[in-house]
């Protein structure tokens, strides 16, 4: 069995009388994984400990089996990309890579190459010879993570690197994230919008309140709580007729009727669609669509934080 | 089984209530927004230990220590050293040389905040965020003022005022204190001045810079030392021209004013002199203040396009 | 490609490089050369014989340098976490100490090359080697470049212990504190880096002057190393 990436044990923070993180004991052994929690769950501080810009307050946190506060090997083979956008605004894409990859131990004669390879893979060689103060948010999340990779490291740390982008510079974004993944690296990406999560990995830790509420493959998560109800959601043009048709099954808990169509509350998910689709079929009900909300990670994290409004927030 | 009840057309979109709704209440004047930015600078310029409060316990001490002074200037052994002429300079003489002290407060809060107030609003955008609203820059202009005369005059002249009280309340007769009433008038123009000026110079600096900290250099040299050596090659040429640093200036008004003899170089310089380099300070300073916000506000929220 | 960790040498000397990179293109230093360059009115509108002249100049310079180092040095710890910056370099395999180092190394040679030629140019105005001798010119030269790391120092330490307020906090100590109690004929002026820049660039003192600026700057430093290790 190889060594966890990451090791935090019984690992706390704290800023003061607030807490960051709380008694947190968990492993990441590799690959690509989501954290998942809404803003101040905690996020922020674990990879801050992670890439060893803090230290913990109580317990201990490893990776790559050392110290990453106190050990400089250690964070050498880590790149951090903070959540902000600010950089070196004086700079240009190309010196600031340059920069931040000699400062994190590439020679100074190769940092240049290795600034522009990792420019160049993030998309940004055409625009790196101009100021930084002139880029566009999704250029400067680009750059970040072009100099987070630049110096090549085993643990990338992206916090939030999604934020602010428009669409298609996040799709671009996603692809690259994905792509570092094939090339054997752990990632650590964080984001409280669940569907950048699920664009990017299916492995998650839900983070709540300063604590690791849920970790693992997010539909072994969502296998897990199936005792919980799920809901599947028909839009159709004569909601109350469903409704009325499927209310009395023994497996329905609720029926919520909208102007869009029905929702259902089941506790045998299976025989639900077999009776939803035999009564669309005898009424002769037009259906437009069939949705079950609760199969997705909003669900989850809804689920396990027991928190409607903060999912709500979190979305 | 009935039959199927016809159905609207679906709705291409649809607008959710989800409880906002519009502001329908009162709403200020644009003439009277100058008085939401001055009451924000004020809220920003208390905040913090570090900002106007050490200024304050800098004022207070001096005027605690004055006061003391002057109260025991009343004493027997200063009547024997009035009789011979000397005390009378100390206890008419103390509250227009207590601004020299008051004036170091009042620098502090220049370095603090007002060389650096309108500069941090130009680099951090926030030039975009009020002129987006019906905020005019004569209305960001008076605002920034009318607070910073504020701060300045708690430092500039309050002290001042409430020594010339006490000192009239020290009078041995009613006549006495009669006498001494226009003082009061006196503590009042200086420290109103004197506060106009330490609000309208750094923050012209401030304008003109545009970024905090060099701003702050800015404006430290300028008070410190560059004003001082204009002043200084002036008076070279004619000694009254000393009075082109301010600080000289406000120092010839408060002496003038409380009809004492002055030494120094300011000695040759009358208060004529001193309130036209005020005025004309002012005047600049103002004009600069304006024009720099004017130009940064028009260009923040795109007036060109 | 291998990466490696940076030794402390390595790392400060990256650090100030891109210190000065970014110093020069900001405003700061031309706020700086301004400063430096405006004590020059001195010997140009004087009467007074040059030897009072360049007495007054080592007190005005002196008074420079308690302005233009906290906007360079102490400006530049100040933005990185105002800025949140820090994180770039607080993430980089770099002991927290280069950090100080590289600030002060890469800024300090910018702030007494102002100085310098500031000074250079008032002894030509003066007269040059006819009114003030070229070793006086020199030990003002060395004297300020020595004050210049004395007052870097000071700043940086004064932006590790209160990194978002640094810059008025440090020129407000240096200006009203430092630069006034450096020039009072009192035993208390040693605790100031004014009294040693300027004993050092008037010859007298010799000995309390160099000492108390060396000892001012090192027990700074340290100050500055501990404190920066704590910032989070």
């Amino acid at each position: 069995m190889t060594a966890p990436v990451v090791h935090a044990d019984h690992c706390s923070k704290w800023y003061g009388s607030v807490l960051g993180i709380s008694d947190i004991t968990w492993q990441l052994p590799g690959g690509v994984i989501g954290l998942l929690g809404p803003n101040g769950a905690g996020k922020s501080t674990l990879m801050k400990l992670m890439a060893g810009m803090l230290r913990p307050s109580r317990g201990t946190i490893r990776v790559f089996g050392g110290d990453p506060a106190d050990d400089l090997a250690v964070r050498r083979r880590i790149g951090y990309s903070p959540e902000h956008e600010s950089t070196y605004d004086e700079l240009t894409g190309r010196e600031l890579v340059t920069a931040l990859a000699h400062l994190a131990g590439v020679p100074r004669r190769q940092a240049g190459d290795a600034a522009v390879a990792a420019l160049e893979h993030m998309g940004m060689k055409p625009a790196m010879d101009r100021p930084v103060k002139g880029y566009s948010k999704g250029m400067r999340q680009r750059t970040k993570l072009a100099a987070t990779l630049a110096h090549d490291p085993d643990l990338l740390i992206l916090d939030e690197p999604l934020t602010g982008v428009d669409p298609i510079a996040r799709a671009e974004i996603i692809d690259r994230i994905r792509g570092l993944a094939t090339t054997g690296k752990t990632v650590v990406v964080s984001s409280h919008v669940l569907y950048e999560i699920e664009a990017l990995t299916q492995d998650i830790a839900v983070i709540y309140r300063g604590q690791v509420l849920a970790e693992g493959n997010l539909y072994e998560i969502r296998k897990l709580i199936d005792h919980h109800p799920h809901r599947i959601s028909v839009e159709c043009d004569r909601p109350r007729a469903l409704a009325a048709a499927i209310a009395a099954a023994d497996h329905v808990r609720r029926v919520m009727i909208d102007r869009r169509g029905v929702t259902v509350e089941t506790t045998d998910p299976d025989r639900c669609y077999d009776d939803l689709a035999g009564a669309v079929l005898d009424l002769g009900i037009d259906a437009t669509a069939l949705t079950s909300p609760d199969n997705n990670l909003a669900a989850v994290f809804e689920y396990l934080t027991g928190d409607r409004g903060q999912s709500q927030d979190a979305q | 089984m009935t039959a199927p009840t016809p159905t609207p057309a679906p709705t291409r979109g649809v607008i959710h209530d989800l409880g906002y709704a519009r502001y329908a209440g009162e709403r200020r004047q644009p003439s009277t927004l100058w008085r939401v930015i001055a009451r924000n600078q004020l809220a920003y310029t208390w905040k913090t230990w570090w900002r106007w409060k050490p200024a304050i316990l800098g004022a207070l001490i001096t005027t605690v220590t004055v006061g003391a002074l002057l109260y025991f200037s009343r004493d027997k052994m200063f009547d024997a050293l009035r009789s011979n002429g000397a005390a009378a300079r100390l206890i008419d003489g103390l509250i227009p040389l207590s601004f020299k002290f008051f004036r170091m407060a009042a620098f502090i809060v220049t370095m603090t905040v007002a060389s650096t107030s309108i500069a941090q609003d130009r680099s951090t955008g926030a030039f975009t965020f009020y002129f987006s609203r019906p905020v005019r820059p004569i209305d960001y202009v008076i605002g920034k003022l009318v607070a910073m005369t504020a701060v300045m005059a708690s430092l500039l002249m309050a002290g001042p005022v409430v020594l010339t009280l006490f000192r009239i309340g020290l009078a041995d007769t009613p006549t006495e204190a009669l006498h001494l009433l226009p003082l009061v008038g006196n503590a009042i123009l200086v420290g109103a001045v004197a506060s106009l000026i330490y609000a309208a110079a750094p923050m012209a600096m401030s304008a003109l810079i545009g970024q905090r900290w060099p701003a702050l250099g800015a404006w430290a040299g300028y008070w410190m030392f560059g004003i001082a050596m204009v002043a200084f090659g002036a008076y070279a040429a004619w000694p009254p021209l000393i009075v082109i640093d301010p600080g000289v200036a406000i120092e010839v008004l408060a002496i003038k004013l409380w009809h004492l003899d002055m030494t120094g170089p300011g000695a040759e310089a009358g208060l004529g002199a001193a309130l036209i380099s005020l005025t004309l300070h002012l005047t600049v300073a103002v004009g600069l203040i304006y024009a720099s916000v004017r130009r940064h506000a028009l260009a923040s929220v795109g007036a060109s396009s | 490609m291998t990466a490696t960790v940076l030794t402390g040498v390595e790392a400060t000397a990256a650090l100030a490089r891109l210190t000065i990179k970014r110093a020069l293109r900001g405003k700061a230093i031309w706020a700086a050369a301004v400063l430096a360059l405006v004590p020059l009115l001195m010997p140009l509108l004087s009467k007074d014989s040059p030897a009072k002249v360049w007495s007054w100049l080592v007190g005005t310079y002196t008074v420079v340098l308690t302005i233009a180092a906290p906007i360079l040095v102490a400006s530049s710890m100040s933005d990185e976490i105002d800025d949140r910056t820090a994180a770039y370099l607080w993430s980089r395999p770099l002991a927290r100490w280069t950090i100080i180092a590289g600030k002060i190394v890469g800024l300090t040679p910018v702030i007494a090359l102002t100085v310098a030629v500031g000074l250079t140019l008032s002894w030509v105005i003066l007269g040059a080697g006819a009114a003030v001798s070229v070793a006086t010119l020199a030990r003002g030269i060395g004297a300020f470049t020595a004050g210049a790391v004395g007052f870097a120092t000071v700043s940086a330490t004064i932006a590790t212990l209160a990194p978002r307020f640094a810059v008025p906090i440090a020129v407000c100590w240096l200006l009203l504190f430092d630069a006034t109690v450096g020039a009072l004929d009192f035993g208390l002026h040693v605790v100031t880096v004014s009294f040693g820049t300027r004993a050092l660039a008037n010859g007298t003192d010799l000995v309390s002057g160099p000492v108390s600026l060396a000892v001012l700057t090192a027990i700074a430093a340290a100050l500055a190393v501990w404190r920066i290790d704590r910032i989070e």
